[in-house]
């Protein structure tokens, strides 16, 4: 049998395991808001690891990762630093967003942040920064999916033929199950992806050089420069440290911000189940070891692979593995994509209805109606990403750069509003939207940056003072209130 | 304001890794030789970061759960952090 055909069903067998999975996984889930979107409050400990892991690891990870690593050394070091800075705060952070959940209902982050400074023109303006960004990074996990499916099968899939399969998959058990199905499939996505991540990362340097220790000592007589940071910058010039550690923060405080990393701490069953789940996550994150050692191993290997994000599937293809590995490799990197777009498709519907429909035009729509809109919307969601990844070749990731940048400044916001009683709408309304102009407008003219400082820093500094300004100089928000907010998230749970 | 000891070491550590991991405090420990474990030094010094990280938050939810254990029903309003 040709290659492509048995890597093909291999792969189409693990959508079909995905699809099982996901479509199961609801039948026990309430028929309500609650239920759809956060799971009843009832994600357990195993879930949530993976959840959370899994999301993070996105086909980001399987590709531009260690793309990074095999073109600029040293400076992929950053993910495993921002990696883990993002999601430290989470286990503080995490049990009070939960708290204040039950007590209020709340299921987004918007939900949370407008409640408690009562203003609805917050909930709009988050919602939208949300929606910007999940949309090119959904397209973007759609078309890596689609690369991977693509090389691996010597171009006899073409990049739309995967994409579709791969998120027709998605779309289904996120329509059948929400958020139980998202859980499920990325606890089986994420078993898979650690495996294979593995097992080829230790056996490539074994097979290519004798092992890891033997191929990083040839690199550093031939590479040096490719192991130590800041590494290499895109142009393969050393890189600066300024760059280097503001990225790291900037990177960690967006990941600490993700609006789905709030929707699954609503999903969580308790406390413990949170700080659990952030006990052991550092050991997700060194699932980047061996994807690193792979693109290392590539660094002497002949021939090159035709761009650096394909230096993956590159060895794969080029080192005598049997086509059923190779199946098994394309599998762990479409559910590295998977389990992040379900999660940011299923994401990006529901805060639309909760946060943005809900608020603006009808106030008073049943529990039931709206479960059907955040199914219509992650629909025509997933079918304006799909479109964006097929067609486009325009910079989505100056896009999705940007709308990440105001996901950044909602760091402040989200801090005041469970330590500074003080903090009022005005405030948390005009540091988000100077913040995220003055991000943008760095980000367009880089030659305006003071010192050379990354642009979310600098958006971060005008947020605060505006915060704390426009804060002083308005009303305070309904002090019972916020008073009730601040205790209930300190409270812990019974 | 009480600032109780072990979850101030935690947020201690992680203010010592941004510390340890950019600039300045990074670039005596970014350094290939020697070797550990077969890899350079400085990726050697992230994986420990990480290994640390999950430790330390480990060592915070155990002594957590022994102090409340203790003072159950007590003092239901401890808290982290906060006012």
């Amino acid at each position: 049998m040709e290659r492509w055909v048995i890597v093909t069903f291999v792969t189409a067998s693990y959508l079909l395991v995905s699809l099982v999975i996901g479509w199961l996984s609801g039948r026990k889930a309430s028929n309500t808001v609650t239920g759809y979107v956060a799971g009843d409050r009832d994600f357990g400990l195993l879930v949530m690891y993976f959840v959370m892991g899994a999301m993070m690891f996105s086909a980001f990870a399987f590709l531009g990762t260690p793309g990074w690593a095999y073109s600029r050394g040293g400076a992929a070091f950053y993910v495993f630093s921002y990696g883990l800075l993002g999601f430290a705060p989470w286990y503080f952070l995490g049990p009070w967003v939960a708290r204040v959940g039950r007590k209020f209902g709340y299921v987004t982050q918007a939900e949370l942040l407008s409640d408690r400074f009562k203003s609805d023109l917050l909930s709009w303006l988050i919602a939208l920064v949300s929606i910007v960004a999940f949309i090119p990074y959904i397209a973007l996990q759609m078309k890596g999916a689609g690369i991977v499916f693509n090389a691996v099968t010597d171009g006899k899939v073409p990049i739309w033929i995967g994409a579709a399969a791969a998120y027709a998959v998605v779309m289904l058990y996120v329509l059948k199950s929400g958020v139980l199905g998202v859980g499920w499939t990325n606890t089986f996505q994420g078993i898979f992806m650690l495996i294979i991540a593995w097992t080829l990362g230790i056996w490539l340097p074994k097979h290519l050089y004798g092992g890891v220790g033997p191929m990083f000592e040839r690199l550093a007589e031939l590479r040096p420069e490719l192991l130590t940071a800041p590494g290499l910058d895109a142009s393969g010039a050393p890189w600066g440290w300024g760059a280097y550690s503001s990225a790291i923060i900037v990177s960690a405080i967006g990941v600490t911000m993700w609006p789905h990393l709030f929707m699954k701490a609503f999903a969580a069953k308790n406390d413990n189940t949170i700080k659990l789940t952030m006990v052991f996550y550092p050991t997700f994150l060194l699932f980047l070891l061996p994807l690193y050692f792979i693109a290392f191993a590539g660094v002497l290997f002949d021939p090159k692979p035709i761009s650096a994000d394909f230096i993956l599937p590159h060895m794969i293809l080029n080192t005598n593995v049997a086509p059923v590995v190779i199946g098994l490799f394309c599998a762990g990197a479409l559910a590295a994509s998977m389990s992040t777009g379900d999660a940011m498709l299923h994401a990006a519907a529901s805060i639309y209805v909760q946060d943005f429909h809900r608020k603006l035009f009808s106030r008073d729509l049943s529990d039931h109606s709206r479960r059907t809109l955040i199914r219509v919307v992650a629909v025509i969601v997933g079918i304006v990403a799909y479109f964006i990844a097929v067609t486009t070749q325009m910079s989505l990731v100056a896009l999705l750069l940007a709308a990440y940048g105001a996901i950044v400044q909602l760091a402040p916001i989200t801090v005041v509003a469970f330590f500074w009683k003080r903090a009022t709408a005005a405030g948390a309304v005009a540091g988000l939207v100077l913040g995220s102009i003055t991000t943008l407008l760095l980000y367009l003219n880089p030659e305006l940056r003071p010192f050379g400082l990354h642009e979310g820093i600098v958006g971060l500094t005008v947020n605060c003072s505006a915060l704390v300004l426009f804060s002083l100089l308005t009303q305070p928000t309904a002090t019972e209130h916020v008073e009730d907010f601040v205790r209930t998230s300190r409270l812990p749970d019974a | 304001m009480r600032i109780r000891l072990i979850p101030a070491l935690a947020v201690l550590y992680y203010a010592a890794m941004i510390f340890f991991v950019t600039y300045p405090g990074y670039v005596p420990f970014d350094r290939i030789r020697p070797f550990v474990l077969g890899m350079p030094f400085s990726m050697f010094w992230q994986v420990c970061w990480i290994v640390g990280a999950g430790l330390v938050l480990g060592g915070v939810f155990v002594w957590e759960q022994k102090r409340r254990g203790k003072a159950d029903g007590a003092r239901p309003t401890a808290s982290e952090g906060g006012d």
